[in-house]
C-alpha cells in the first residue's frame, strides 16, 4: 500500500475516525490493529518475520530486567547476546545470503544457487528500532515493558514501518500509550505536514526520477548529462526521502504522536559529519548510540588507543580509535542500505572522509589561524556548505547506479564530457520530448521553493506558524494551492514508490 | 457554541474546496471519446457491445456490421483497455441496459503486461456514472493509484493543456454537449458508434515498432482472471460471448511466428476451455481478411478507414455463420 495511494489515505482516514472514536483506553489497540491490517496488506507471509522480531525482543527484555534484578548480569548479556543475535541473524538471512552466495561464488569459482527471497516490508528499521529497545533495556535505559500487544505497537507502528523513522522506546512509549484527545490542529498540522511531503515527492523526486532513469540506463548515450544525471540523484534522493518522512511525520501527528525529525536541512552542513546529523537523523543516532559509543569504549578499541598513543603520540593516538569508530559506524550503514558492494562502499566513503576530517582537525584550526579565518565569516560558510555538498554529490555515484563498473564509469564521464543540452532528448515520459522543457522548469520552480523554504527554516523562522497566524482564508488559500499545484505539476510519468521503502 | 463555529468552518472550507476541485475537473479533464462511448451505452439500447483493445477500436465498425447481423452495436474498445476495464465496462453497460452479445477482441500482448498508472488510466472510471460497477471498479483497481487520481483526474493531461480550450471543455460539459465534431485528428476520426476511422497512410514509409508480444509463461494471471470473470458474467446474464482476434499483417506475423503461434494455442485453449466461440483471423479464418500491409496503417495492426470497413462486414458474416452453426 503506497503512501501516496487512495487506498493508504481512506486507511489512514478511517485509522484516525476509529482513533478518536473509540474510548482513550483503546486507542493504542486501534493503532495495533491497523498497523497489523497494514502490515498484513503488505504481504501476510511477511508477518511471520515482524511477530518473530516482536516476541524474540520483548521475551529477552523481559529476561534480561528480571536477571538484572536478580544481579545476574552475565546471564542477562547472554540473552542480549542470543535476542541480538536472533534479530539480526533473521534480517541477514532474508536481506545478506544472496549476496554472500554470489561472492562466495564469485572467490571460491563455486556454483551454489540464490534463492528466491523476498524482502519483508520495512524489515530494516524494525529490526533496528526492537534492537535499540533491547539494548536500552540492557543499559537500563528504559524498563521492559510488560504488555505484549503494547510493545507490538512500539515495532509496527504503521505509518513509520516503511521507511521510518527508527524510533525508541523511550520517546515513543508514554505517546504510544497515552490518551490522546481530539484536537483539529494535530489534523490540521498533520495534513500540513503530508502536503509538503506529497509536494517534495510527486513535483521533485517523482521529476527528477525521469531524468536520472534514463541517464543512468543509458550513460554513454546521454554522456553529456552525467554531472547534472547524479545533481538530479541527489535531488530525487532528498525529495523522495524527506517528503516520506514528512508525509510519516504527518500522519503520525493526526494521531497526537510526534516522532522523531529524520531530516534537518542536510545541503546546509559544513561538514560531513555536519550533514549526517542533519541527514536520516535517527539512524545516524542509532548508530551513534548502538555502535559508535560501544565500539569506541571496547576493551579492544582500548587496547588498540594505548598502542596508538605509543606509535603515533599522545594525540594522533587519541584521535585514531574515534576515526577507527567511525570507519566501522559507516561500514555497518553501508550494509544497512543494502546488500551491495556499492553500498558498502557508499559507507566506506562517508566514514573515511570523516576519519580524515577528524585526524586533520589540527591542521585545519592552525590554517584557519594562519589565513585569519575565524569561521564566522559568511564567505567561509558558503565554501563549507559547497564543500560539504561536492563531497556528498560524490557519494551518490556509489549510491545510484546498479554496480560499481558504472559508477565509475559515471565519475570518468561526469569529468571529460559535458553536454546539458542533451538533456532535451530525454523524454518527459510518457508525455515525450515536447514536453521535456515544462518538466525542466517545473523541476527548476520547485527547487527555488523548496530552497526559499530550506534557507527561512535555516534562519529559525517557523513557516507553518507564521501561515497560522494570517487570516484563515489566506491560510486555507495558500494550502489549497500547495495542494492543488501537485495535480497541476506534479509527474505525469508513471508513478513510483519511495525509494526507502525497498530497505 | 465555540466547538460548533469551529466545526462549521471546517465544513465550509471542505466544501469550498470540493467545488473548487469539481470546477478544475469540469474545465481541466477533456471531453474524450470514452465520454461519448460511456453516454452511448448508458443511455440507448445496443445488441452488440465490441470490448476490447485499439485493434478493436480501428477495425470494427458496427454500423457496418448491423447492414449484415441486423444488430445494433456500439465499439468500446480502446487502446489500454485491459481485462479489468473490459468486465468493468461489461458490468456498467448491463446495469443500464440489456445487451445480446459481447465481442471481446483479444490482443494477446495485453496479457502478458501490467497496466501501467499514468497517462489514459482514468480514461474508464472518470466517465463511469455512479453505479454498484464503478464503486467496485474503484475498489479494484483506482483504489491503488496515487490520490491525484480522485482530486485532480485531470494530472494526467496538465502538461498539454490548450488554454483556449479549456472554456470550450467547461461548456460541452455543462451543456452535456456529446457532438463529435472535435473527435478527429490529421490522422483518425471518431464516429458515433464508437468506431474510429484511421486515415490510409504511405506503407512504403511504415517503420517496424516494438509491439507488445505474447510470451509463453508470461500470461498475467489478474489480466486472466478478469477475462475469465468477463465470460462468467455473460453466461450468468444470458449474454452472448465471442472472443476475436483481428488479422495481423503478414510481415508482423513471419517476424514474430513463435509468440504468435505460441498466442493462438494458449487462446485457443483457454476459449475451448471456457465453452465460447474464439474467431482467430490469424489461424482457421486467416484467408478471410487480408494481411496485406496495404490494408493496414502500421505493422501492429491496425487498419485504415476502408479496410476496416470491409473487414467488418467479413467479421459480421463469420459472426453470423457461427451464430447459425450454433
Amino acid at each position: 500500500m503506497s503512501l501516496v495511494s487512495n487506498l493508504f489515505l481512506l486507511f489512514v482516514a478511517a485509522s484516525v475516525l476509529v482513533y478518536y472514536i473509540v474510548p482513550h483506553k483503546w486507542q493504542w489497540l486501534v493503532l495495533l490493529v491497523f498497523s497489523y491490517i497494514y502490515y498484513v496488506a503488505g504481504g501476510p507471509r511477511f508477518v511471520v518475520f515482524i511477530l518473530f522480531s516482536t516476541i524474540v525482543t520483548w521475551l529477552a527484555a523481559l529476561m534480561i530486567e528480571k536477571m538484572e534484578a536478580q544481579e545476574n548480569h552475565k546471564t542477562a548479556r547472554n540473552i542480549l547476546i542470543l535476542g541480538l543475535i536472533l534479530n539480526f541473524g533473521m534480517l541477514g538471512a532474508v536481506k545478506y545470503t544472496n549476496f554472500a552466495i554470489e561472492n562466495l561464488n564469485a572467490l571460491f569459482h563455486m556454483n551454489l544457487r540464490g534463492m528466491a527471497i523476498l524482502l519483508p516490508l520495512g524489515i530494516s528499521f524494525y529490526t533496528f528500532q526492537s534492537s535499540g529497545y533491547l539494548l536500552d533495556v540492557y543499559w537500563k535505559r528504559c524498563e521492559a515493558e510488560k504488555h505484549p500487544l503494547k510493545y507490538a505497537l512500539f515495532v509496527s507502528f504503521f505509518p513509520q514501518i516503511l521507511q521510518g523513522p527508527i524510533g525508541r522506546y523511550s520517546r515513543l512509549a508514554n505517546q504510544f500509550y497515552a490518551p490522546h484527545k481530539f484536537e483539529g490542529k494535530n489534523i490540521a498540522r498533520g495534513f500540513e505536514r503530508i502536503l509538503w511531503g506529497f509536494f517534495k515527492k510527486m513535483i521533485l523526486a517523482d521529476w527528477a526520477a525521469v531524468f536520472v532513469d534514463e541517464i543512468f540506463a543509458n550513460p554513454d548515450q546521454y554522456s553529456g548529462l552525467a554531472l547534472i544525471g547524479i545533481l538530479l540523484y541527489t535531488l530525487q534522493l532528498y525529495a523522495d526521502f524527506s517528503g516520506g518522512m514528512d508525509v510519516v511525520i504527518g500522519i503520525a501527528s493526526m494521531f497526537g504522536i510526534e516522532l522523531d525529525e529524520n531530516f534537518k536541512r542536510p545541503f546546509f552542513a559544513v561538514s560531513v559529519t555536519d550533514f549526517w546529523h542533519r541527514w536520516h537523523i535517527t539512524l545516524g543516532t542509532w548508530m551513534k548510540d548502538y555502535v559508535f559509543y560501544p565500539v569506541t569504549l571496547s576493551r579492544w578499541m582500548g587496547s588498540f588507543s594505548k598502542w596508538a598513543k605509543k606509535v603515533f603520540g599522545r594525540k594522533t593516538g587519541r584521535t585514531l580509535p574515534i576515526c577507527l569508530a567511525n570507519i566501522i559506524v559507516f561500514f555497518v550503514v553501508g550494509v544497512w542500505h543494502g546488500a551491495a558492494w556499492k553500498y558498502i562502499i557508499y559507507g566506506l566513503y562517508n566514514g573515511l572522509i570523516i576519519a580524515f576530517s577528524g585526524l586533520m582537525a589540527g591542521n585545519y584550526r592552525s590554517w584557519k589561524k594562519k589565513l585569519h579565518i575565524s569561521g564566522k565569516e559568511t564567505w567561509y560558510y558558503v565554501f563549507t556548505v559547497i564543500r560539504t555538498f561536492i563531497l556528498t554529490v560524490i557519494s551518490m555515484y556509489f549510491d545510484r547506479p546498479d554496480d560499481m563498473g558504472v559508477a565509475l564509469h559515471m565519475m570518468k564521464l561526469s569529468v571529460t564530457r559535458f553536454n546539458p543540452s542533451q538533456i532535451l532528448q530525454i523524454p518527459a515520459g510518457k508525455q515525450g520530448t515536447a514536453f521535456t522543457p515544462y518538466a525542466l522548469l517545473i523541476l527548476a520552480v520547485g527547487c527555488v521553493i523548496l530552497f526559499v523554504v530550506s534557507v527561512l527554516q535555516e534562519r529559525g523562522m517557523k513557516i507553518r506558524e507564521s501561515l497560522a497566524k494570517l487570516p484563515l482564508p489566506v491560510t486555507v488559500a495558500v494550502y489549497f494551492c500547495l495542494l492543488v499545484s501537485i495535480g497541476f505539476f506534479g509527474s505525469t510519468a508513471v508513478a513510483r514508490g519511495f525509494i526507502y521503502a525497498q530497505f | 457554541m465555540h466547538s460548533s463555529k469551529k466545526i462549521l468552518k471546517t465544513v465550509l472550507v471542505l466544501v469550498i474546496c470540493g467545488i473548487l476541485l469539481k470546477g478544475l475537473d469540469t474545465a481541466l479533464y477533456p471531453c474524450t471519446f470514452m465520454r461519448n462511448d460511456v453516454h452511448a451505452v448508458v443511455s440507448e439500447q445496443f445488441d452488440d457491445i465490441i470490448l476490447g483493445t485499439s485493434h478493436g477500436k480501428m477495425d470494427i465498425d458496427p454500423e457496418v456490421m448491423e447492414e449484415i447481423t441486423g444488430r445494433t452495436g456500439h465499439n468500446l474498445c480502446v487502446g489500454g483497455e485491459y481485462g479489468i476495464d473490459a468486465y468493468y465496462l461489461a458490468r456498467l453497460v448491463a446495469e443500464k441496459q440489456n445487451p445480446k452479445r459481447i465481442i471481446y477482441e483479444v490482443d494477446p500482448g495485453y496479457f502478458v503486461s501490467e497496466k501501467e498508472e499514468g497517462n489514459n488510466y482514468l480514461l474508464f472510471y472518470h466517465e463511469f456514472p455512479f453505479s454498484k460497477a464503478k464503486l467496485e471498479y474503484f475498489w479494484n483497481s483506482i483504489a491503488k493509484c496515487n490520490f491525484r487520481t480522485i482530486l485532480f483526474p485531470w494530472y494526467e493531461y496538465s502538461l498539454s493543456y490548450e488554454v483556449p480550450k479549456v472554456k470550450e471543455t467547461f461548456l460541452q460539459k455543462i451543456k452535456k454537449d456529446y457532438s463529435i465534431t472535435d473527435l478527429k485528428s490529421d490522422s483518425q476520426k471518431y464516429h458515433e458508434s464508437g468506431f474510429i476511422e484511421r486515415y490510409p497512410v504511405d506503407i512504403s514509409k511504415l517503420k517496424k515498432t516494438d509491439i507488445k508480444l505474447y510470451e509463453d509463461g508470461k500470461v498475467t494471471p489478474s489480466n486472466m482472471k478478469y477475462l475469465k470473470k468477463l465470460i462468467d458474467f455473460c453466461k450468468e446474464n444470458d449474454i452472448e460471448f465471442v472472443a476475436v482476434t483481428t488479422p495481423v499483417p503478414i510481415a508482423t506475423l513471419k517476424d514474430h511466428s513463435d509468440n504468435y503461434n505460441a498466442a493462438w494455442k494458449y487462446f485457443g485453449k483457454f476459449f475451448e476451455e471456457q465453452g465460447v466461440d474464439y474467431i482467430n483471423f490469424n489461424t482457421q479464418y486467416f484467408k478471410a481478411f487480408t494481411h496485406n500491409a496495404k490494408a493496414y496503417t502500421d505493422y501492429d495492426g491496425h487498419m485504415n478507414g476502408d479496410a476496416a470497413r470491409a473487414y467488418s462486414k467479413v467479421l459480421a458474416q463469420v459472426l453470423n455463420q457461427t451464430e447459425s452453426a450454433d
